[in-house]
C-alpha cells in the first residue's frame, strides 16, 4: 500500500490544524511532552520554526494537515489526528524522515519512545526497523503520573541493512 | 562585568564522610574499584573492562558547564576512611525531576555507606526536585535496601540495557516525593 505525503516545516499558519490535533485527549496522551488541558502557548511554541539540530515538519495527505513529524538527536517523534489509522501512513512519514535525517546529518542511531499502553506506535517503529532495547518510568505531562515508556532505537548500520537486503 | 555562569556544585557533609564535586586527581582510585566487574554489573552504563580513559572522560563530564548529570565523589579522607568510597549522582530530567545513581566500592560494602550517601544527598536535595526516581536491577536487592532505607516507595517495575553484560536486564523502580 502506498500512501501520497508531503512535508514542509511547520509555520504559524498551521496553527488551528496543530492544536485541533493538541486538543484531542487520544492523541495527547500518548505524546511525551504536551501539556493537557490543551494550551494554545506551548503548541505555538511547537510550530515555530525549528532551531538545533534536526527539524519538524507538518505531515500532508491530499494538501490536508493530518499530522507532525520531528527527527532530532532525542529522537523521532510524531502526532496525527485521529481517523487516519490503518493507511500506513504514520510507518511511511517516519521512514521518509529517517531517511533525510541519516542522509542529512552524521548521526550512528535514532531513538523513539513509545508509552506501554500504544502498541499501534511501537509497531511503526518496529516497521521501520527500531528494537526495543529498554523500559523506564518517565513522568508524563499529559496524564501527570509516572508512566512506563519503551525505548527504542535504530542504527544506521540497520537501517542501511534493510534497504539493501534482497527482498 | 560580567561573571561566566558557573553551575555551583555544593559540598555536602555527611557524617562519615563528604560529598565533594569530582577532581581529575580522582581518577586512578575510581578507575581502581569502577574496574571491578562487581560495580559494573550494577550499573547501566559502566562498561567492563573499562577502556582506559573513560573515568577521566566521566570526570571531564562531570565537570562541564553544560553538564546534565552532578557526580559527586563520597570521600572518606577527613574520617580516615578511603579518598573515594564510591560514586554519588544526579541526573537532571524535565520539570523539576531527577534521577539518583550511585556506587560503593566493594571493599566498603555492608558498611551503610551507600545508605548514608543517599540519606545526605536527598536532604540536600542540590536540585530542588520535587521528585526523584531510581532503577536497580533485580538481582541487586543490597541496592533497594538502601533507596527503601531512605524512604523511596516502589513504582513498579522495568527493564534496562546494561552495557557490561551486554543485555537488558529487568529493573525495580523507586521514586521518591520530596517534600512529602
Amino acid at each position: 500500500m502506498m500512501v501520497s505525503l508531503a512535508y514542509r516545516p511547520l509555520n504559524p499558519n498551521d496553527f488551528d490544524a496543530v492544536h485541533a490535533i493538541a486538543s484531542d485527549w487520544s492523541v495527547v496522551r500518548q505524546l511525551g511532552n504536551w501539556p493537557w488541558p490543551p494550551n494554545e502557548a506551548f503548541t505555538m511554541g511547537r510550530i515555530a520554526p525549528y532551531d538545533g539540530e534536526g527539524f519538524v515538519w507538518a505531515v500532508f495527505l491530499a494538501e490536508k494537515l493530518i499530522g507532525t513529524i520531528g527527527l532530532s538527536p532525542k529522537g523521532l517523534g510524531y502526532m496525527y489526528a485521529s481517523g487516519w489509522s490503518g493507511r500506513g501512513i504514520a510507518t511511511k512519514a517516519a521512514m521518509d524522515v529517517i531517511a533525510f535525517g541519516f542522509k542529512t546529518y552524521d548521526w550512528t542511531e535514532v531513538r523513539a519512545s513509545t508509552w506501554i499502553d500504544n502498541p499501534a506506535s511501537a509497531a511503526v517503529l518496529r516497521k521501520c526497523g527500531f528494537t526495543h532495547w529498554q523500559t523506564h518510568y518517565e513522568a508524563s505531562l499529559a496524564r501527570g503520573i509516572p508512566t512506563l515508556i519503551q525505548q527504542h532505537r535504530l542504527s544506521r548500520a540497520t537501517w542501511d541493512r534493510l534497504r539493501t537486503a534482497p527482498q | 562585568m560580567r561573571h561566566e555562569d558557573i553551575i555551583v556544585q555544593e559540598m555536602i557533609e555527611a557524617d562519615r564522610f563528604v560529598l565533594r564535586p569530582c577532581r581529575k586527581s580522582d581518577a586512578g582510585l575510581i578507575a581502581m574499584y569502577a574496574g571491578d566487574d562487581r560495580v559494573a554489573r550494577g550499573t547501566r552504563a559502566m562498561p567492563h573492562p573499562l577502556p582506559p580513559g573513560s573515568v577521566e572522560a566521566m570526570i571531564e563530564r562531570a565537570s562541564a558547564a553544560d553538564r546534565s548529570e552532578d557526580v559527586w565523589v563520597i570521600d572518606g579522607s577527613a574520617h580516615g576512611h578511603a579518598e573515594a568510597l564510591g560514586l554519588i549522582s544526579l541526573e537532571r530530567m524535565d520539570r523539576a525531576q531527577s534521577e539518583i545513581f550511585y556506587w560503593i566500592a566493594p571493599a566498603f560494602w555492608n558498611t551503610g555507606f551507600a545508605t548514608e550517601a543517599v540519606r545526605t544527598l536527598i536532604a540536600a536535595n542540590p536540585h530542588k526536585s520535587d521528585r526523584i526516581f531510581a532503577e536497580v536491577f533485580q538481582d541487586n536487592p543490597g541496592s533497594a535496601r538502601v533507596l527503601t532505607n531512605c524512604g523511596f516507595d516502589y513504582l513498579g517495575d522495568a527493564e534496562a540495557f546494561s552495557v557490561s553484560r551486554g543485555a537488558t536486564v529487568p529493573t525495580w523502580t523507586y521514586t521518591l516525593k520530596q517534600g512529602s
